[in-house]
């Protein structure tokens, strides 16, 4: 184990967990008080006990997270230096790092213009700032996608030429992609780790300031007890109404929580996965992660590692610190409310797999915490259900057995109905200003500094688009919460998600697919909004913002995916944030190069088809083969599938991905392929058969 | 070098040969053949091509500049090299030759593709993320339920 000096949190971390779980538990204790109040009964009914477990399990989780973001707020204007590595960083101005960073961009059949635009942004900004020769970047591809892999190594190819990055950026593809973006990274550790003292890990969106990049390996050279350090990423680029939805909530609100977060977490805190700098050495010691025994969902592969991880860290005693203030750390957001679900989906299954890992062996409290707060951010969206669906069983019961004030035993009173409306109403206030005040919080720290005011458009735009923002995102609370409630359920019933790339461009969403996907939330809506106004027209009332939102899904989800609306909001001026008003040149400058990217790298080809038509990419490609990780572990069946139809029909469509891919690893083929240059059509099939020939004859 | 093996490789070996060097780039037949006669010449029983790869990868090492790189390697690199520099049509009879043109070893090594650096491994040591006895009976109900099928 390394040694580390000491670094000590202030203000102390004990009082400030102190102060918040207290006020935590002392609100949610009020509030199931007052629960009880509503039945106002002399003992408590099971049914009754079951509404009150639901809702103070799910309210505890409201209540925490409104505290932390009230904790945030003051912190932020305080305006001081909230902990040691903040106020270390304050006085930090000191010229380029020593130390060196990898780093790295895990890949899996992302669009490459996008990917290499924001890497060539990154790379020319360390080289501005004086930095490079502290930088190395790697671009770690686990595409599965042949066409995607060619283009990568295009890309690659490109991107060296570029900015005379030959040496200095490097290309590795993994044959197989064996515990998804964990294991990359961990093959990247175990085959370099000892060249590097720190790993920045980015997403394929992330992009991230080169002062920002600087300043982390600063921080870590200079506290070596911290293991990692997670800026929190500014969400940036939305094209689609929902994206620009997303991003103007994330900018406006995201300071005070991120802010709250940090401030409790402090050394203990939690890795997001991406736009972070880690030690690599404390990385490769403690965070080999194992497979979880059994079968998916559950078992199998650990797939939100990066909370694991973090936990891991704490674990053998490393720090794990949040820096929002540092800035400069970007990311992008799904495009549509679909793509938006699909990536849930995903990280749902992640989360709830942390089950398996809550009680594990000497995990700090906090880790525990992180944990099982990624578990309840899911589960939340069931236990509201359940609370809803139970409140409006519980209704459904009523109407079926309506209330018999004089029962047929002799009695000297009426017996009354047993349902305290005030408190309930009072109890729904509570619950909507809990939800409603740390966004307060967000819009009134954004409105007292004249400078982030103007970011947001100015008082007026702020506000409007506030009050838009609010609506739109009540009306898609409920198709998220039933979608995750699916999720959960799903996963439990033993379904496991698979690993697929995200769509990360805005295209629009058709009304038939968004009908396919959701149109069942809108039946039910229509359904929920028939029952209420059976029941009783106060419950409309009470139902509305649920209803409306489910009858409205089909709608909400193809208006929001509309690249019009969303220029419509921008010449408005609604939705704007701080990067979209006055872009950081580092955005505009990625954004840029993103156009020429697409004009060098042309359309996405086929591989072969692009091997075929330029000779340069395939003796690249072919000299690249022995640097790829276990590039030798071609599953030979495929492989030899793939000979015989070629050899037979020399038809290179009749082939599936997985036989293009297998071809592509296979010296034989390639050569075959690289002797038909300047050859007829017939010519080149030829050779590449007669390069095929002994293959085939070899393995029988 | 021409001379001494000029005309010694037959015409059946000749075809695979052209072949590879096409790959680099070559397609004049007169270039195609003088190139071809600077090879040895194969054993009976030995691959032409693969043994005018193993001539071609011995010929690049010492101009790569690459430690312990193997002939096979050798020939991957230096013909991506060779290729992405235009080689074939800027020094066409620069391949194989003992005295190398001005600038070619140079213009060979900028265009030499470095996918990754050396190999620095280091260990990832599998952690254990077993519960503790107490909770070892909570954490079982999940394995029991999560157990794999047994196949009939």
């Amino acid at each position: 184990m390394m040694t580390r000096p000491t670094l000590r949190p202030t203000p102390s971390p004990s009082a400030t967990r102190g102060i918040l779980f207290a006020l935590t538990l002392l609100t949610t204790f009020l509030a199931g008080s007052q629960f009880i109040q509503i039945f106002d009964d002399q003992r408590a009914e099971p049914f009754e006990i079951f509404l009150l477990l639901l809702f103070t399990a799910s309210f505890w989780w409201l209540a925490l997270s409104f505290w932390a973001a009230v904790g945030g707020f003051l912190a932020l204007g305080l305006n001081r230096p909230w902990h040691a590595l903040a106020a270390w960083s304050r006085q930090s101005s000191r010229p380029p790092a020593r130390g060196r960073t990898a780093i790295l961009m895990p890949i899996h059949n992302e669009d490459p213009a996008g990917v290499f635009s924001r890497l060539q942004t990154m790379y020319e900004g360390l080289q501005a700032a004086g930095a490079i020769d502290s930088f190395e970047f790697f671009i770690l591809s686990d595409s599965t996608d042949a066409g995607a892999w060619i283009g990568e190594e295009a890309a690659w190819r490109e991107l060296c030429r570029r900015v005379q990055g030959d040496g200095r950026i490097f290309y590795r593809k993994r044959r197989r992609n064996t515990a998804y973006k964990s294991g990359n990274i961990a093959d990247f550790c175990r085959r370099w780790g000892r060249r590097y003292d720190y790993m920045v890990v980015l997403d394929a969106d992330s992009l991230m300031t080169p002062e920002t990049l600087i300043a982390l390996v600063h921080l870590m050279n200079d506290n070596g007890q911290v293991g990692l350090i997670q800026v929190p990423p500014t969400i940036v680029n939305g094209g689609t109404l929902f994206a620009r939805l997303q991003q103007f909530a994330s900018r406006l609100y995201g300071p005070v929580f991120t802010a709250g977060t940090a401030l409790w977490h402090q050394a203990d805190g939690n890795y997001w996965g991406h736009n972070a700098i880690i030690r690599v050495a404390a990385f490769a010691e403690q965070c080999g992660l194992p497979e979880l025994p059994g079968r998916k969902p559950f078992g199998g592969h650990i797939m939100s590692h990066d909370f694991v991880e973090a936990a891991l860290l704490r674990r053998a005693g490393w720090q794990v610190w949040m820096a929002p203030w540092l800035g400069g750390s970007y990311e992008e957001t799904p495009p549509t409310l679909i793509d938006h679900a699909k990536r849930d989906r995903r990280w749902c299954q992640g989360n709830l797999q942390h089950v398996r890992i809550l009680l594990a062996r000497d995990l700090h409290p906090i880790s525990r915490l992180h944990l099982f707060t990624g578990i309840m951010s899911y589960l939340a969206s069931p236990l509201w259900l359940a609370f809803l669906a139970a409140g409006i069983a519980f209704l459904a019961w009523r109407l079926a057995h309506p209330l018999v004030y004089f029962p047929s035993y002799m009695t000297l009173f009426p017996m009354w109905p047993k349902f305290n409306e005030s408190v309930a109403i009072g109890l729904a206030i509570l619950v909507v200003a809990m939800l409603l005040l740390p966004r307060l919080l967000g819009v009134i720290f954004a409105m007292i500094g004249t400078r982030r005011r103007a970011g947001f458009g100015g008082s007026l735009r702020l506000t409007v688009s506030f009050i838009l923002e609010l609506i739109l995102s009540t009306l898609i609370a409920p198709i998220l919460m039933l979608l995750q409630s699916g999720f959960v359920i799903a996963i439990l019933c033993g379904r496991a998600a698979g690993w697929r790339s995200q769509r990360r461009n805005g295209e629009a969403i058709g009304w038939i697919e968004a009908t396919l996907q959701l149109g069942w939330q809108g039946l039910l809506g229509v359904g929920l909004a028939v029952f209420a106004g059976y029941a009783d027209p106060i419950l409309v009332w009470w139902l509305a913002p649920l209803f409306t939102g489910l009858i409205l899904a089909v709608p909400l989800t193809v208006l929001t995916a509309d690249q019009r609306l969303s220029a419509l909001s921008k010449r408005l001026g609604l939705l704007c944030t701080p990067e979209e008003l006055s872009p950081p040149a580092l955005l505009t400058r990625a954004r840029d190069l993103e156009s020429s990217w697409r004009a060098a790298l042309g359309p996405k080809q086929e591989a072969l088809q692009r091997l075929s038509g330029d000779r340069p990419l395939l003796a690249l490609h072919t000299a690249l083969l022995s640097s790829h990780s276990d590039w030798q572990s071609v599953d030979p069946e495929l492989l030899s599938n793939a000979r015989h139809k070629l050899s037979l029909t020399g038809n290179t469509n009749l082939l599936t991905n997985g036989e293009v891919t297998a071809l592509l690893f296979d010296p034989a083929f390639l050569e075959g392929l690289a002797a038909g240059y300047g050859l007829s059509a017939a010519a080149r099939q030829r050779r590449v058969a007669a390069h095929l020939a002994p293959q085939i004859a070899l393995s029988g | 070098m021409d001379g001494l093996i000029a005309h010694s490789i037959d015409r059946r070996a000749q075809a695979p040969i052209h072949d590879l060097l096409r790959s680099f780039g070559f397609e004049d037949p007169n270039t195609l053949h003088s190139l071809a006669a600077r090879l040895p010449t194969p054993a009976d029983d030995e691959d032409p091509a693969g043994a005018a790869q193993t001539a071609i990868g011995e010929w690049f090492v010492p101009l790569l500049n690459h430690d312990e790189i193997t002939a096979e390697e050798a020939f991957r690199l230096g013909r991506a090299a060779f290729v992405t520099q235009e080689c074939a049509r800027r020094w066409p009879m620069a391949l194989l030759a003992d005295e190398l043109p001005q600038g070619f070893a140079d213009r060979l090594r900028q265009g030499l593709p470095i996918g990754c650096p050396p190999d620095m491994p280091t260990a990832m040591v599998v952690q254990s993320l077993d519960s503790p006895a107490p909770f070892a009976s909570i954490v079982a109900w999940f394995r029991r339920w999560a157990r794999p099928v047994r196949p009939a």
